[in-house]
């Protein structure tokens, strides 16, 4: 008897026991992760066996403690996001052309960041003798190691932040560039909202700082708006490519100048990069997209075709009459 | 004739009597000294020829009848130093200054009380000092600790050049009552402290994640979707961006991995999103919310977590994914709420999963 | 009588009685030397003696000759009565000091007053508003319970004149003392400061009395005097980094949130490397207050019109803020009749916790009694938040007042 009940209960024990597995026994510690760097990136001009000597300054506003390990790698940017900055993987950093990783040394390979304490941390840059003239990257980079604790399933996060250095070596540099690819994010818009993506390729051995414009025009060749292109200046590692987005966002249709922002619409980005005599390096292309309000269309039509019938529908009363 | 004789008789013995007792009516004046003073002046430092304020604490240890004033004189050989134009000043009683005990003699307890009038008067040659006075008073008790502001007006209060003591001389009266104290005040070359900065003109980030480590809650094997969430939150001088990897299994994907017998990989599917909810699916992803101020995260991780798709990530740093990113200008304490979502498939085996996600954090170059 | 003679008769007699008695009261002090005083002078009738010479004549018989102590010259005296055998020894100062500084002929005060002298216990300079006096041992012909009463004067007893009062251990006037004036020489001495209540930069003149029973009291005894100190005080600035306690440094004082400490926006706070350093000392009874007050209420840049503000905070809790906290006090406490310096609560913080720097006056450093060798601290802390425009001229006014009490 008690032999069977047990029984029973087993198959009624045994599934808690097994979702169990799965779960997690909430007993663990977290903290919180905090770092700040200064400057967030550092430009460079040198040359061929100069030292340069400065220091970057990192901290942390949180209660506790953090551990960082100090990386230096070249860089790349994220999803050709131009700004960014993310180390390269080792693979990757053997294949860097441009890896300036090995000209930099740092007074320390572990980093801790005290609470509410500023932490100074000294580097130093040694061109070689046998560079050739060019930009060449690296960044400072700390990636956390202090780890939670975690017992069951669950996800841990680390932090890292650092700062990128762009070293021109030489006076003299190429700076080329390839416009890829410029269009509106749709080809209809019921709402003018439209996000301007532009797709650039650095053909030279320097970042470039590609600035311009983007002019809007009617059907009319009326001018509806101009945009300035990468009003942020953001810049476009060598041997990169960036993309941009501009938005251009209007509440009614008509511009502030009173030009009608309706139809048919073309777009016309003028780019230049070039530090010196822009001028003389100026990508341009077009886009085209439609401005079709068609709620306000399609309720001017159902108006007049009520009217249109109303009418029609007197005048057949009158002929009967 | 008559006069003479009444004057004789009513007069003379009045005089004598008056002469006789004089013997034995002794007049005197009281004079003491002061219990508890302060000179408290707004400037310290030598040389000011204008813009110097008192605020006075007496202690009189005699009462002092109405009608009664206030003088402070100041060192003999110092005439037109310390008022540099005579003339009459504000004198506003206080019931408190800055420079009181916490308790005591030295605490002000009452301001000093009168319909109040100052002026300042310039000594001139040896045995006339520049004298501050305050007149108006009525009675004060003694034993009691009484405050004054002193400012300039058509009168102007300045001090006498050369670092070091100063000898002053407060005095309260009324009639031939009076307390008074000699005592010393200290003036110095400079008492001002220029503090000076420099802030930086170098771009700044600050980056902060609420928690290391966040639960998932239970798993079943086939069963909905978990959550669990922390905050990301940034500060910044011109702009910042946030991009994120995971880990994974290490060679394949990222997603949540049991590393020990028997091992299983939940991924972080595709390059976009991932859906959580059919039957059968299983992966990990995450979604963040977009904070105020024109950051922007991208579509595939703005997503609301109840609808069980989320941002899908890739592995290592080759595998970095913008999350979040403000272009331009500064922002301060910007928060985003990180939510991942992981569901486990049907033949996932039990155990414990992890992953470890990278954030990365940085300003514009 | 008719009325009106009486009233006649009456003035008469006032007039007679007021003439006889002025000649009286003059006479009778004319029967005064300095050293002697003829008494229970009485009229017979006659009313005139004369000498067998005619060379003199005396309008009044001489009574006895008192034994009262008026019979003493400056010298001696001469006892005759009665209770002379129960007078007591009289009394001598042994010690009435004011600024002694090294050494002390007291000996029954505190400690640091017989190692240090007045100085040691008043402070600098001494003591400018009170005195110590002590009986000599040598009255030691007199027993404990002996009373003692002290006479003080500014002009050596010319015509200022008073007691000290054992109660308050003040000057009275002569008019208000009385028995309870004495004290027995341990009750006076128990009382560091024994004589209270003097003029600074005075020279004041003591003697004192002794008595032991009804109509025992002494002559006075040798006087004695002493000079009070006037007023000391001292006060500096310096400007120097956070080991300078013996820094000193001259005008103009600057303080410099540059090079190695220039502010970071968004940053951890960060504390200039030199401190704002003060030397005090006093030897005013109420000690002193340190005051602050700053021009703009925070660092203020006119290139930008942005002002770090000031405030009292935890600069770790807050997005900016700048202040002052006290880093160092230090003080001669050799003597428990010094006193102590304290910062007040605003300014004593830890870590990153200031007090602020506002246009109104704060009190930054209260001392409660003498000071000696003070010397005290402030650090300077600043934390721009991320939102202000960098720039090299966010500046900020401290003034910094000396208040000494008296």
């Amino acid at each position: 008897m008690i032999l069977k009940t047990l029984k029973e209960y087993n198959r009624i024990l045994l599934l808690p026991v097994i979702i169990l597995c799965l779960s997690v026994v909430p007993v663990f510690a977290q903290s919180s992760l905090s770092i700040g760097v200064s400057p967030t990136f550092k430009t460079l001009k040198m040359q061929p066996g100069e030292t340069y000597s400065d220091e970057i300054v990192f901290w942390n506003l949180s209660g506790e403690s953090d551990t960082y390990d100090v990386h230096i790698k070249g860089f790349r940017q994220i999803e050709n996001q131009p700004g960014t900055a993310v180390i390269l993987t080792d693979e990757q950093e053997a294949e860097a052309l441009y890896s300036a990783s090995k000209w930099i040394t740092v007074e320390k390979d572990v980093l801790t960041l005290e609470p509410s304490k500023n932490t100074k941390l000294r580097y130093t840059i040694n061109v070689p003798t046998n560079v050739t003239d060019g930009e060449f990257n690296a960044e400072i980079f700390l990636i956390s190691k202090t780890k939670g604790e975690l017992e069951g399933s669950g996800t841990f996060a680390n932090l890292a932040a650092g700062t990128p250095f762009l070293i021109q070596i030489g006076d003299e540099f190429i700076e080329n560039a390839e416009l890829l690819r410029f269009t509106s994010d749709k080809k209809t818009y019921e709402r003018i909202n439209v996000n301007f993506l532009t797709q650039l390729k650095n053909l030279g051995d320097t970042h470039i700082t590609p600035v311009g414009e983007i002019v809007v025009e009617n059907i009319f060749k009326q001018e509806v708006a101009r945009i300035p292109f990468n009003r942020n200046k953001q810049s476009l590692l060598r041997d990169n490519i960036g993309n941009y987005t501009d938005n251009w966002s209007q509440s009614g249709y008509l511009s502030p100048s009173k030009v009608l922002s309706v139809g048919p619409m073309k777009a016309k980005l003028l780019v230049t990069y070039r530090s010196f005599q822009p001028g003389f390096a100026v990508l341009s292309s077009e886009a085209s997209f439609w401005i079709i309000p068609w709620k306000i269309i399609i309720a001017i039509l159902v108006i007049l075709l009520t009217g249109i019938i109303v009418v029609v529908s007197k005048k057949k009363l009158q002929r009967r009459k | 004739m008559r006069s003479i004789k009444t004057l004789l008789k009513i007069g003379i013995p009045t005089l004598l009597i008056v002469i006789f007792a004089s013997f034995f009516v002794h007049f005197s004046s009281q004079a003491a000294t002061i219990a508890a003073v302060y000179v408290y002046m707004n400037r310290v430092q030598a040389g000011l020829s204008t813009g110097v304020e008192y605020t006075i604490a007496i202690r009189p240890v005699t009462a002092i009848p109405t009608g009664g004033s206030v003088t402070i004189v100041f060192p003999d050989a110092e005439d037109g130093a310390w008022c540099t134009t005579a003339g009459n000043l504000t004198a506003t009683g206080v019931t408190s200054s800055t420079a009181d005990q916490s308790s005591g003699n030295f605490k002000i307890a009452s301001a000093l009380p009168g319909t109040l009038s100052g002026t300042c008067t310039k000594g001139s040659g040896s045995g006339s000092a520049d004298t501050i006075t305050i007149t108006g008073l009525t009675a004060l008790t003694a034993n009691t600790t009484y405050g004054v502001n002193i400012k300039g007006g058509t009168g102007v209060l300045g001090t006498s050049a050369g670092a070091g003591e100063r000898e002053v001389t407060v005095s309260v009266f009324s009639g031939a009552t009076m307390d008074s104290k000699t005592f010393k005040i200290y003036l110095i070359s400079n008492d001002s402290v220029v503090v000076s900065a420099t802030v930086s003109e170098a771009p700044t980030v600050n980056c902060t994640i609420s928690a290391n480590s966040v639960n998932l809650g239970t798993l079943y094997p086939g069963g909905a979707f978990a959550i669990g969430s922390h905050t990301i939150s940034t500060s910044a001088t011109n702009g910042y961006y946030w991009a994120a990897y995971g880990q994974g299994d290490g060679s394949n994907d990222a997603g949540l991995w049991k590393g020990t017998s028997v091992t299983k990989l939940i991924p972080s599917t595709g390059s976009t999103t991932v859906d959580l909810n059919p039957a059968n699916a299983e992966g990990f992803g995450m979604v963040l919310t977009q904070p105020a101020g024109g950051s922007v995260v991208p579509a595939n991780f703005n997503l609301n977590p109840a609808s069980g798709v989320f941002g899908a990530l890739d592995m290592k740093l080759a595998g970095a994914r913008m999350i979040i990113y403000k272009t331009s200008g500064a922002g301060s304490a910007e928060v985003s709420t990180v939510t991942y979502g992981a569901k486990a498939g049907t033949g996932a085996p039990a155990g414990a999963y992890s992953e470890t996600v990278t954030f990365v954090c940085g300003g514009y170059y | 009588m008719h009325i009106k003679q009486k009233k006649t008769l009456y003035k008469t007699f006032l007039l007679i009685f007021t003439l006889l008695l002025f000649p009286i009261t003059v006479l009778a002090t004319e029967l005064d030397s300095p050293n002697y005083k003829i008494v229970g002078v009485t009229t017979q009738g006659g009313g005139i003696i004369e000498s067998t010479s005619g060379n003199y004549s005396a309008l009044l018989n001489v009574g006895s000759i008192s034994a009262n102590p008026r019979l003493y010259s400056t010298s001696y005296g001469l006892s005759t009565s009665p209770e002379t055998p129960f007078l007591p020894a009289i009394p001598t100062i042994s010690c009435f000091e004011t600024d002694t500084n090294g050494s002390s002929a007291c000996t029954t005060g505190p400690a640091a007053l017989t190692t240090g002298g007045m100085v040691a216990i008043c402070g600098p300079s001494g003591c400018y508003n009170k005195a110590r006096f002590e009986v000599s041992d040598t009255s030691a012909s007199n027993p404990a319970d002996t009373l003692y009463a002290v006479m003080i004067s500014t002009d050596n007893f010319v015509s200022d004149i008073r007691y000290i009062d054992a109660s308050t251990f003040m000057p009275e006037s002569y008019s208000t003392h009385n028995i309870n004036d004495f004290m027995t020489k341990a009750d006076w001495e128990t009382e560091t400061f024994n004589i209270k209540g003097l003029d600074s930069n005075t020279t004041y003149y003591i003697k004192a009395f002794a008595l032991k029973g009804d109509f025992t009291q002494t002559a006075a005894g040798p006087i004695k005097s002493a000079k009070t100190a006037s007023g000391s005080v001292y006060f500096d600035i310096d400007i120097a980094g956070s080991t300078g306690y013996t820094a000193e440094t001259s005008a103009p004082y600057t303080v410099a949130f540059t090079g190695a400490y220039e502010l970071i926006g968004g940053a951890a706070a960060i504390t200039a490397g030199n401190r704002i350093w003060m030397d005090v000392q006093t030897n005013s009874d109420g000690g002193f207050a340190i005051v602050m007050r700053g021009v703009n209420g925070g660092l203020k840049s006119s290139t930008t019109t942005q002002t770090i503000t000031s405030a009292n905070a935890n600069l770790d809790q807050v997005a900016s803020g700048f202040g002052l906290q006290s880093e160092y006090i230090d003080y001669d406490s050799s003597s428990s009749l010094f006193g102590t310096i304290s910062a007040t609560a605003d300014y004593s913080g830890t870590i990153n916790t200031v007090g602020k720097i506002t246009t109104s006056a704060n009190k930054v450093y209260d001392g409660d009694g003498p000071i000696v060798d003070g010397r005290m601290a402030l650090k300077v802390i600043a934390k721009p938040g991320i939102t202000y425009t960098p720039a090299t001229d966010y500046q900020e006014t401290i003034y910094l007042i000396f208040v000494p009490r008296y």
